[in-house]
């Protein structure tokens, strides 16, 4: 058994380092994604366009938009009149508008309430949200700077704990290590089998003395050291591209990764003597990894907000699970003793999937 | 183990495949069969694409399951002592299946390995095996830049390694160049006097002569069976060969011909099977036609069983 074993090892081993294209996969692909998941998908508000409509023209009417443009946004050039103002929105340039009325100065003054009008681009909810809190909080700080000595009656003090700027890097970038650490691990194992399926060379091996079991372990194996490298990677980029601090320990998440990765190779070796080709392969794994860690991990949609039976699907998703612990070791510090349910969840999951794998391994053709 | 068992008894083998698309549509790859190789035999299955001849071959390495029959394989249950076959058998598929990117000393061992060799016992059988399989040379290079012939004679001997105690071969010797198909049937040839029964495949009829006993595969079901010498003997009629390209045009015009049973083309030649040689002769002598007696080969009998199979089945 050992001996068997350690034969198919060493053949998997050499496999992979004799092919130049598994080891572009294996160490750029992952890089690659997260440079362009990192950037595509932050959610921070940096000059965000927005143009205003000044009917005032006066000192106050001024101030107003300096204090806007000083924070988040980026001022386009700002029409005259309040005409065809849908018409900058269609093209796509501009976020929102803000139009300040004619006497703004003036009923700043005399009356208790001025209207301002923001319009924002409701076809992007997310963006609109962000444009319309924005806006309010700068109209609530000039308000209050003119009126000295009548404070809101509740003065709130937030304080971001373990992300005090508010760093959304921050709390995508783990998430995303996750991600890319279940499609590499899948992709990488769901092509194992396939591939020796189409060269013929499973048919030499079936009729040998290899059990299933053997076939799986030796597959399983290198792919688990590359996968794990990867993560490693991904850690290393993470922390030189977007200085994420690593507070907790890094050798515990490194332990805490074992199960997370096993999981996704036993999955992907599933996949693979399911399907016939390679190609169908990579749309499975695809299809079997993305859609469920990108929605429901609480990668980027919070599962609380969900309806019900999508919150009792995200609780099968290793991917949830893992973003636990990665937020938790890389952002909030935490230690294993905080971790233990998610622990167990991967380390059950994990052993499921491979036996599973193993089982469903066909030792026959056809 | 039963060593003084037959390697290969079964019978009543069947194997039938839903044609893709069709769903009441199954095509038979295997009628009934029945097969016995005794030990020190080479058996050759002989039939054209598509005959059954890799199903059949599949069934009895245990990687197909039969949908009815079965037997043993050097005395072991076919379908539930799967795993004890495939220890006991060397099968080599009929598409190259080593690893190309390992090199040919690489995948010897990783066989070895698989199979349970010692270190010790490795270095040893890899001394036999170079002995004849000359590729002492080329250890170090990988699989996929070997020749053809190489690669069949790496294949085999990949499956030799744990000393197999039967050999079932799926054409071997396809696409292999002549001067290398003839070195691999001496391998053959040597392999069975050691003892090891051989059961191989081929399309080709002229490597009929290596094989102990022939079984002609057509359509699923066997043709006939016995030694090629027999066989080719058991051709009951005698044989007029006409030459020339503007014979085959007129091959319908000579099946009709009076005292012929059937014209079959081969190349640029015409076989006239007849019961009544000389009379053909003189009757084709009298309209100008010049004709030779020939030696039945194992094509004509292929050729006349396939016709009495179909005049049985309509």
């Amino acid at each position: 058994m050992i001996q068997r074993l350690w034969a198919v090892l060493r053949k998997e081993f050499a496999h992979i380092l004799r092919d130049p294209r598994t080891l572009l996969v294996v160490l750029a692909m992952p890089l690659a994604q997260l440079l362009l998941m990192a950037n595509a998908v932050s959610l921070d508000v940096h000059s965000t366009p927005i143009a205003v409509v000044d009917l005032d023209h006066s000192p106050a009417s001024r101030a107003f938009i300096r204090e806007l443009s000083s924070s988040f946004f980026r001022m386009t050039e700002a029409p005259r009149t309040t005409v065809h103002l849908d018409r900058l929105f269609r093209g796509g340039a501009i976020d929102g508008i803000v139009v300040i009325p004619q006497h703004f100065e003036r009923d700043l003054v005399s009356r208790p309430a001025v209207p301002v009008q923001v319009l924002v681009d409701g076809s992007d909810a997310n963006t609109a949200t962000l444009v319309t809190g924005f806006v309010n909080a700068v109209a609530e700080r000039f308000s209050l700077r003119g009126a000295p000595g009548s404070g809101p009656p509740i003065a709130l003090t937030t304080r971001l704990l373990y992300n005090p700027e508010g760093n959304t890097l921050f709390f995508i970038v783990p998430g995303l290590a996750g991600l890319i650490l279940t499609l590499v691990s899948t992709l990488l194992t769901s092509l194992a089998l396939v591939r020796e399926k189409e060269s013929g060379t499973l048919e030499q091996i079936l009729v040998s003395p290899l059990s299933p079991l053997e076939i799986i372990l030796g597959k399983v194996g290198p792919y688990f050291v590359l996968a794990l490298a990867d993560g490693l990677l991904i850690l290393a980029a993470a922390v030189t591209l977007y200085q994420l601090p690593i507070r907790g320990s890094l050798p515990l998440l490194l332990v805490l990764m074992l199960p997370f990765v096993l999981a996704y190779l036993a999955l992907g070796l599933l996949i693979s003597s399911g399907v016939a080709t390679q190609t169908a392969a990579v749309l499975v794994s695809l299809g079997g990894t993305m859609l469920p860690n990108l929605i429901l991990s609480n990668l980027i949609f919070p599962i609380a907000s969900m309806p019900r039976p999508l919150q009792l699907a995200s609780l099968i998703v290793p991917g949830r699970y893992f973003l636990d612990i990665i937020r938790g070791v890389v952002i909030k510090g935490v230690g294993i003793s905080d971790l233990i349910p998610q622990t167990v969840f991967l380390c059950a999951f994990s052993a499921v999937m491979l036996v599973i794998s193993i089982k469903s391994f066909r030792e026959r053709l056809g | 183990m039963a060593e003084e068992g037959p390697a290969i008894a079964v019978a009543g083998l069947t194997k039938s495949y839903v044609r893709a698309g069709g769903r009441a549509d199954e095509v038979r790859a295997l009628a009934p069969f029945d097969l016995t190789v005794a030990r020190g035999q080479i058996v050759g299955i002989l039939g054209p694409d598509g005959a059954g001849k890799s199903t059949l071959l599949r069934i009895l390495a245990t990687l197909l399951l039969p949908d009815r029959g079965g037997g043993t394989i050097c005395g072991h249950d076919l379908v539930t002592g799967y795993r004890r076959v495939r220890r006991a058998i060397g099968y080599m598929p009929q598409r190259f299946s080593l690893y190309p990117d390992l090199s040919v000393l690489e995948n010897m061992r990783f066989f070895a390995e698989i199979f349970g060799l010692s270190r010790t016992a490795f270095r040893a059988r890899m001394e036999e095996l170079l002995a004849f399989n000359m590729l002492g040379p080329f250890l170090d290079r990988r699989a996929g830049a070997l020749s053809g012939g190489m690669k069949q004679k790496l294949a085999l001997s990949c499956i030799l390694i744990h000393t197999p105690e039967l050999l079932i071969l799926d054409e071997p010797t396809t696409g292999v160049d002549p001067v290398s198909r003839a070195e691999f049937w001496e391998i053959l040839g040597g392999l069975r006097d050691r003892g090891v029964p051989v059961l191989v495949t081929t399309p080709y009829m002229d490597e009929a002569q290596h094989c102990d006993r022939i079984c002609l595969l057509h359509e699923g079901a066997r043709l006939a069976e016995d030694a090629p010498e027999r066989i080719v003997a058991s051709f009951p009629y005698s044989l007029a060969v006409l030459r020339g390209g503007d014979m085959l045009a007129r091959q319908a015009d000579f099946g009709s011909l009076e005292g012929v049973v059937r014209a079959v083309a081969f190349g640029d030649r015409l076989h006239l099977y007849t019961r009544d040689l000389p009379g053909l002769t003189r009757r084709l002598a009298e309209r100008g036609l010049e004709v030779t007696a020939g030696r039945p080969t194992l094509e004509d009998v292929f050729v006349e069983k396939m016709g009495e199979a179909a005049r049985a089945r309509a």
